[in-house]
């Protein structure tokens, strides 16, 4: 018997893994494909070193049964003309050659002698196979992807935020030392509503000398002196100097989704907070006859609605409610000590009113308008290139999850995929229906008050998108339609002050309240508005050395001042009814003052 | 001597189809037989020799048939029409080479005459 003749093989890599001792796949065939070639093998009597050769052979080639037999005999067949030859086992096995080698290359060689049905179902089973794995790995590394990356804001939007706001020249600002006053005051309010008993709670703002808590409140307006200062020094510099969205941290997705759902600043809300201290400074002070501050509060105030008077449309609301306290103080002011009030003061306190920014243009829709396509152009798309990004997203999701947190709603990891979507669905369905909002809230604020329709302005809903689409532009109209529902009323505050002052102006010249409020000079008789609830002359009436004035309020009915809500008869009750129950703020009329004669007052 | 294995690729299965002109051949029949006649030269592993069958089978250059007759089972190969063509275009590929090798002086005449 000759010699196989060597093969040689080029490759190192093909060479080394031939060498490689393969694992016998006898054991790990099924034992009824084992069965079927080893009747066959048996009855062949072949030595058992050939036996197992055909067995090792069979065992790797594989096959259908058909095949395996094919093969396991042709083999017995082979090694048994080979015995019988006279070749003995050992010459027989190496010129065979490796059985593994055989094994494999008869593998293909019967697949190939397969027909094109069984190649069809082996080539489109592999591209399946290839296909799903394909798309699984692609879903599971999109998913890793959307589970466990935390989109950062890719541009710092805070930055281009604060850019709005105009700040002067170092030493001309005024929030570098207003900002930690503010702060202060609100520390202070706080713990001083925790220091009081719960059965005792007090709206500070509300307090009255008959109160019980009056002289702690007078104790804390003592404590804070000093910041109640800076307040009234920091409203004579001319820069307000504040950014827009205060920034502990860079790229503060919280502070911007906070900045977003309060729609208005920081800031302004602080500025508000000052408002309201010296307001309750200038009531303590009017009650201890120290009229100077009492008036000097008054026009603090008004300087810091001045700050605020930026050109853009929260802000100048944001004004306007500040400037709403000037002339409540003023009216508390003139209710507690009118009558002991020089005429300086009086000309003081007239003169603050009439500052042209107190509520002119505090509606300006236009801003909202800009400010919404700023925002939304800055946090909804990659400013580049108009991409809906990775960043955008995790910005959407930090506002969805906290526009619906304070909504109560459910819990913000449910909101991860509604945010999503809500981006790439719902951002122009969201443009579209602020926009629809907007535009209704533009043609009820050009009707008279009283001429406009009653109920809020409903966001369309005709787009089959769920309601979290409607979340973001849901913030902002609610807080649009607010500030329409309540800057007639702060026209209608500062109205009713003015027309106090002329009333008690009226009285030092004539030892009297007028009779009707047309008995007024012209010049104070143009300040009157009408009643933005029902179109008519305000209601006024004088008896006994008093004399009132009062609007019919949401009802429309006049109840001859009688206010079964509005207990204090103050306006802000009536804004802060709207705020927690607008459906209930229809109930008495709104009283805006009583004054009281000298031999009357109190 | 060693051949190359690209070389014996294209040389085995046209020796086998030539052995198989003279008539139908078992396995072992084909080894023994190529062994002899080509001294020894083309004597190939017996592990490539039944899958090389088997691929000439798919491809319907041979058939193949099982004999019980003589008491032992034996599969014998044979040439088909396709297989004919095949090996007589094959030849006259290697007649060709030979030529060519031949005029080159790779080959002398002596050499290719049994070609």
């Amino acid at each position: 018997m000759p010699e196989s003749l060597p093969l040689r093989d080029r490759s190192p890599i093909l060479r080394w893994w031939r060498g490689v001792p393969a694992p016998s796949m006898q054991g790990l065939e099924p034992r009824r494909l084992r069965a079927v070639t080893r009747a066959i093998i048996e009855a062949a009597a072949l030595p058992p070193r050939l036996s197992n050769a055909v067995d090792q052979v069979v065992a790797r080639a594989g096959g259908f049964p058909s095949e395996r037999r094919d093969v396991a005999r042709e083999l017995c067949a082979h090694f048994a003309a080979g015995v019988a030859s006279g070749t003995n086992e050992t010459q027989l096995l190496a010129a065979f050659g490796d059985p593994r080698r055989a094994g494999r290359l008869l593998k293909r060689a019967i697949r190939r002698k397969r027909g094109w049905t069984w190649h069809t179902w082996w080539w489109a089973s592999r591209a399946m196979i290839a296909t799903a794995l394909f798309v699984s790995t692609g879903y599971g590394l999109i998913a890793w992807r959307f589970w466990s990356a935390r989109p950062a804001l890719a541009g710092d939007y805070l930055n281009s935020l604060n850019a709005l706001a105009p700040i002067g020249p170092e030493g001309t600002n005024a929030w570098p030392i207003l900002g930690p006053a503010c702060d202060d005051l609100e520390r202070a309010e706080s713990l001083f509503q925790m220091s009081v008993p719960h059965d005792k709670f007090l709206y500070l703002y509300g307090i009255q000398p008959h109160d019980e808590l009056w002289p702690q409140v007078g104790s804390l307006l003592s404590r804070s002196a000093e910041s109640l200062d800076v307040l009234r020094l920091a409203s004579r510099l001319p820069h307000l100097g504040a950014p827009w969205v205060p920034r502990p941290d860079a790229n503060d997705l919280g502070s911007l989704g906070t900045a977003l759902y309060r729609v208005h600043p920081r800031h302004a809300e602080l500025m508000e907070t000052a408002a309201k201290w010296l307001f309750l400074d200038a009531r303590f002070a009017a009650e201890s006859s120290d009229l100077d501050r009492a008036v000097g509060n008054v026009e603090a105030i008004v300087r810091l609605a001045s700050l605020l008077s930026a050109p853009r449309g929260n802000e100048r609301v944001v004004g306007a409610t500040i400037a709403w306290w000037a002339a409540t103080t003023v009216i508390d002011i003139v209710m507690r000590a009118g009558p002991k009030l020089s005429d300086a003061d009086l000309h003081r306190l007239t003169l603050a009113l009439e500052t042209p920014h107190t509520s002119d243009g505090a509606i300006d829709l236009e801003g909202w308008r800009l400010i919404w396509q700023d925002l939304a152009d800055r946090i909804f798309t990659d400013g580049t290139n108009g991409h809906i990004t990775s960043s955008a997203i995790g910005a959407a999701d930090e506002l969805v999850t906290q526009s619906y947190r304070s909504h109560s709603k459910t819990s913000p990891q449910s909101w991860r995929t509604p945010a999503v979507l809500a981006m790439t669905e719902g951002r122009a369905e969201m443009t579209h229906r602020f926009e629809n909002a907007l535009s209704a809230l533009v043609s009820k604020h050009r009707l008279p008050p009283w001429e406009r329709p009653s109920g809020t302005i409903v966001l369309a809903d005709d787009a089959p998108l769920p309601e979290r689409v409607n979340a973001i532009p849901d913030l902002f109209v609610r807080r649009i339609e607010y500030a329409t529902f309540m800057l007639p009323l702060f026209d209608l505050e500062i109205s009713a002050a003015q027309t106090a002052l002329a009333v008690e102006r009226f009285r030092r010249v004539n030892g009297r309240f007028p009779d009707a409020l047309t008995e007024l000079p012209e010049a104070d008789l143009v300040r009157v508005i009408r009643d933005p609830f029902d179109g008519s002359p305000l209601r006024y009436a004088a008896h006994d050395g008093s004399a009132s004035l009062w609007s019919v309020g949401p009802d429309r009915t006049d109840e001859g001042g009688d206010s079964k809500y509005l207990q204090q008869g103050y306006v802000w009750h009536l804004r802060d009814a709207y705020r927690d129950r607008p459906d209930l703020v229809s109930v008495g009329d709104l009283r805006l003052w009583k004054l009281a004669a000298p031999e009357f007052a109190p | 001597m060693r051949i190359e294995i690209e070389l014996m690729r294209g040389a085995g299965p046209v020796a086998i189809l030539k052995l198989l002109e003279r008539g139908e051949m078992y396995g072992y029949e084909i080894v023994e037989a190529l062994a002899q006649r080509s001294d020894g030269l083309l004597t190939m592993g017996q592990s490539t020799l039944y899958p090389m069958l088997y691929n000439l089978e798919a491809k319907d250059l041979i058939a193949s048939r099982w004999d019980d007759t003589e008491g032992r089972p034996r599969k014998y190969y044979r040439l088909t029409a396709k297989g004919k063509k095949k090996l007589a275009e094959a030849t006259k590929e290697w007649r060709g080479i030979a030529k060519a090798m031949s005029a080159l002086g790779v080959l002398t005449h002596g050499t290719v005459a049994g070609a």
